[in-house]
């Protein structure tokens, strides 16, 4: 009797043990796909640090070259007046390029998605995406600022160059290649007034922004810096025509 | 008496390393699920990684051009100054790549110009127009012109009335055609 129940155990010790090994199997197959991928995911996240560090390490040379050169040009042209006057023209035009960092008067606009799901007259909202911040939003009111003298603007501390674009990305918006979310502070250098004036009269785009309930607001600064664009100008398609 | 209480004390053992081994066998499965789940995101990570390594290579190498070019007008610079020769030459051509940047010259290349008209059902407002140039610039155009009016970062696009837009200042009307520099290639989607 003993026996029997002593051989009924052990069968299904064995049987838990089967099932235990073909288990651990299975684990360690998938723990050697886990870790291989991983190893692969590092040297690719370690080659993306390089990469980043090599462009950091290439940038910070390349504004301490621009500044050599700007340098070195005001020396060579201090004899010619003529030269001197386009070098100005130079250092003027890098400015308008967005490659310098600029201060002065104008206005802070903050938008920002609302998640109250009300509109400002306290009304529920019929469609939530028109609560949110779109990349359209920011195109027009780049494009009202433009309309208004804008001499310089910037996005999240992105600046708005010729070549910049700005596009839905799902959840986020991206401009010059950077991922940015609300809330957006789009800052812009012109006459304060102006931009106020424009910006948020009845029937302009921020009116209906805020009656959409999207939180808007504006800001009228005597002093505003509008950073530099951190990356590179460069054509490669585009020849001058003699 | 004493062989039956030693069988018990066996099967007692017994049961009990099954139990270890049960439980054993459960938190394994346990760590296999998570595992499993943990591969999925990696996955996932593994092509925005190599996306991400190729925006960075090409923002280096855009980089390390601009850097080349730096030092090789600096040099020019200081052996012009150097051996007192003139340097205006120099600074013209400096000054003509500015202004090309800038948007102040005439320029050529390769690109698409499209034409855009009015019709019966749609009448072509600015949303249009600012949202192709968006478009455009996200394709990589290196210059723009609506009308032979230069779109450059500063310019503005309004509708005053219908019928009539302003393009950085001028009026232009339809039918609009857009004018692009870049790879033509790259605007076929």
């Amino acid at each position: 009797m003993h026996k029997k129940h002593i051989a009924i155990t052990l069968g299904i010790m064995c049987f838990a043990l089967t099932i235990a090994t073909v288990i651990q199997f299975r684990t360690v197959d998938n723990t050697n796909k886990t870790v291989s991928s991983s190893l692969k995911e590092n040297a690719l996240r370690d080659e993306v640090l390089r990469w980043k560090e090599k462009y950091d390490n290439t940038y910070l040379e390349l504004a301490e070259s621009a500044k050599t050169l700007e340098e070195v040009r005001k020396q060579a042209t201090q004899n010619d007046t003529t030269s001197m006057a386009k070098q100005q023209e130079i250092t003027q035009n890098n400015m308008l390029l967005g490659l310098t960092e600029v201060t002065g008067p104008g206005i802070e606009i903050t938008l920002a998605d609302n998640n109250t799901g009300l509109t400002s007259e306290g009304n529920e909202v019929l469609d939530i995406s028109s609560q949110l911040v779109h990349n359209d939003d920011l195109i027009q009111v780049i494009n009202e600022l433009n309309n208004a003298q804008a001499e310089a603007i910037s996005v999240n501390g992105q600046r708005v160059i010729q070549t910049s674009s700005i596009t839905c990305e799902g959840n986020v918006i991206k401009i010059n290649g950077q991922k940015i979310t609300s809330p957006f502070t789009i800052k812009a250098i012109g006459s304060p007034g102006l931009f106020s004036g424009s910006l948020n009269r009845i029937g302009g785009y921020l009116y209906f922004m805020k009656k959409d309930g999207v939180y808007v607001e504006t800001k009228q600064l005597d002093n505003i810096t509008v950073e530099a664009y951190n990356g590179v100008i460069s054509y490669k398609y585009i020849k001058i025509k003699e | 008496m004493k062989k039956e209480s030693k069988n018990a004390i066996i099967i007692n053992v017994i049961i009990s390393a099954m139990c270890i081994i049960l439980f054993a066998v459960m938190f394994m499965q346990f760590k296999t699920v998570e595992e499993t789940d943990i591969t999925a995101i990696e996955n996932m990570r593994e092509t925005e990684l190599r996306t991400a390594i190729s925006e960075w290579k090409g923002k280096y190498e855009e980089a390390e051009e601009q850097l080349q070019t730096n030092k090789k007008s600096i040099t020019e610079y200081l052996e012009t100054i150097e051996n007192s020769g003139t340097t205006s030459s120099l600074i013209d051509k400096d000054l003509e790549e500015s202004n090309m940047k800038l948007g102040k010259a005439n320029i050529y290349g390769e690109g698409i110009e499209l034409t855009l008209s009015n019709t019966d059902s749609h009448v072509i407002d600015t949303y249009d127009l600012i949202d192709l140039v968006n478009e455009l610039r996200y394709a990589g155009a290196e210059a723009i012109s609506i009308n032979d009016v230069r779109v450059l970062s500063y310019t503005s696009i309004s509708q005053p009335q219908d019928g009539l837009t302003i393009i950085g200042e001028q009026r232009v009307t339809a039918p609009f055609v857009v004018k692009a520099i870049r790879k033509p290639n790259i605007f076929i989607k």
